[in-house]
C-alpha cells in the first residue's frame, strides 16, 4: 500500500513540476539560485543512481558492463546501443567463471 | 476571401506525427525495459502501467520502481523523483512565454505531456502559435504516449517468454549511463557527475535511497560553484 502511494505520489510530483511554471507561477518569480542549479541536477542524479546501483551489485562484471555502455554511448546516440553493449559484456562475463 | 482557401482543419497534425516517429523508435527499447520491469514488480502490472502513463517519462518512473523494489523509504524515493524530473521545471520556464497566450485549459492539460522530446520538438518550431500550436502539441503528446505505452506492453508480454539466463538486471543502469554520457561533454556536467557518483558510493551504506540523494545534492552544489567561478 505504501509502495502504491509513493508510486502515484511521484506521478503527482512530476505533474506539479510540469505545470508549475506553465500555468501557476510566472518563471521570472523563481529565485536566481534555482535557475543556476537546475541544469546540474540531471548529471548529478544520474551519476548518483548509477554509483548506488554499482555498490549494491558489488560485481566486477557489472562495472565492466556499465563502462562498456558508457563507451558505446559516447560514440552512438540513443539508448538501445549502450543497453546492448552492457548486456553483451554481462553475457561474456557469465562465460568466465573468474568474474 | 472565402474560407475555401484555408486548409481544412484536421484533428491530428501530420507534421507532429512525422516529427515524433523517429524519437519513438529511439525510445522503444527503454519503454520495453520498463514493461519488463513492471511485469515482475511487487506493485503489479496494473499499477505499473497506469503509473507509466502518468509519469510520461522513463527515467523517473524506472528510478522509482527500482528504489521501491530495493525497499527505499518514501522520503528518499520522493526526493529522487523530484530531483530527476526537476529538468521539467526548466522546460516549463522555457515554454512559459509561449503557453501564456493559450487558454487556461490548455496550459493545465498540455503540461501533462511536457517531456524532453515534446520540449525539443516544439522549440524547433518557434513560429507555431495559437490553435496550430495547440494541435501540434496535443498531437505530439498523444502519439508519443500511445507509442511509449505500446513499448511497455511489448515488454510486459515478452517478460515471461525471455530466457532466464539473459542478464536483464544490467539493462536499467545501462540506460541511465546512456542518459548521463551526453551531459559529460561540459565541464560542469563532469563535475556534477564525478562528485555525485563518489559521494553516493561512499554514502551507500545509509538507508536505501538516502545515499543517492546525498550524492546528488553534493554534485549539484559542486557544479553550481564551479559554474560560478568560470
Amino acid at each position: 500500500m505504501t509502495a502504491l502511494l509513493v508510486l502515484f505520489g511521484g506521478a503527482v510530483a512530476t505533474y506539479l513540476l510540469r505545470v508549475l511554471l506553465l500555468a501557476v507561477v510566472p518563471p521570472e518569480r523563481l529565485p536566481a539560485w534555482l535557475g543556476e542549479a537546475l541544469p546540474h541536477v540531471g548529471p548529478a542524479v544520474l551519476a548518483a543512481l548509477i554509483a548506488t546501483a554499482l555498490v549494491q551489485a558489488a560485481s566486477v562484471a557489472a562495472a565492466l558492463a556499465l563502462l562498456a555502455a558508457g563507451l558505446v554511448a559516447w560514440r552512438l546516440r540513443g539508448l538501445a546501443a549502450p543497453m546492448a553493449g552492457a548486456l553483451l559484456v554481462m553475457l561474456a562475463a557469465g562465460l568466465l567463471p573468474a568474474l | 476571401m472565402t474560407t475555401t482557401l484555408l486548409p481544412k482543419p484536421r484533428l491530428v497534425d501530420r507534421d507532429a506525427l512525422r516529427d515524433i516517429a523517429p524519437m519513438l523508435l529511439g525510445m522503444a527499447p527503454f519503454g520495453l525495459l520498463i514493461g519488463l520491469t513492471v511485469g515482475s514488480h511487487p506493485v503489479g502490472p496494473t499499477a505499473g502501467m497506469t503509473s507509466a502513463a502518468l509519469y510520461y517519462g522513463g527515467t523517473g518512473h524506472l528510478a522509482v520502481l527500482q528504489m521501491l523494489a530495493a525497499g527505499a523509504g518514501p522520503p528518499a524515493v520522493l526526493a529522487a523523483i523530484i530531483a530527476i524530473n526537476s529538468r521539467l521545471l526548466l522546460y516549463g520556464a522555457a515554454l512559459a512565454p509561449r503557453f501564456a497566450a493559450h487558454p487556461r485549459w490548455f496550459r493545465w492539460v498540455g503540461a501533462l505531456t511536457l517531456v524532453d522530446q515534446t520540449y525539443a520538438l516544439s522549440i524547433a518550431r518557434p513560429t507555431l502559435a495559437g490553435r496550430a500550436f495547440r494541435r501540434y502539441w496535443l498531437s505530439l503528446g498523444v502519439a508519443m504516449g500511445l507509442g511509449w505505452l505500446a513499448a511497455h506492453v511489448v515488454g510486459l508480454l515478452a517478460g515471461p517468454v525471455l530466457p532466464a539466463w539473459l542478464p536483464l538486471g544490467i539493462a536499467a543502469p545501462a540506460v541511465l549511463v546512456g542518459l548521463l554520457v551526453p551531459a559529460l561533454r561540459t565541464r560542469t556536467g563532469r563535475v556534477a557527475a564525478v562528485v555525485a557518483g563518489t559521494v553516493a558510493a561512499v554514502a551507500a551504506p545509509l538507508p536505501t535511497g538516502v545515499g543517492t540523494v546525498v550524492g546528488a545534492v553534493a554534485g549539484i552544489v559542486a557544479a553550481t560553484l564551479v559554474g560560478r567561478r568560470s
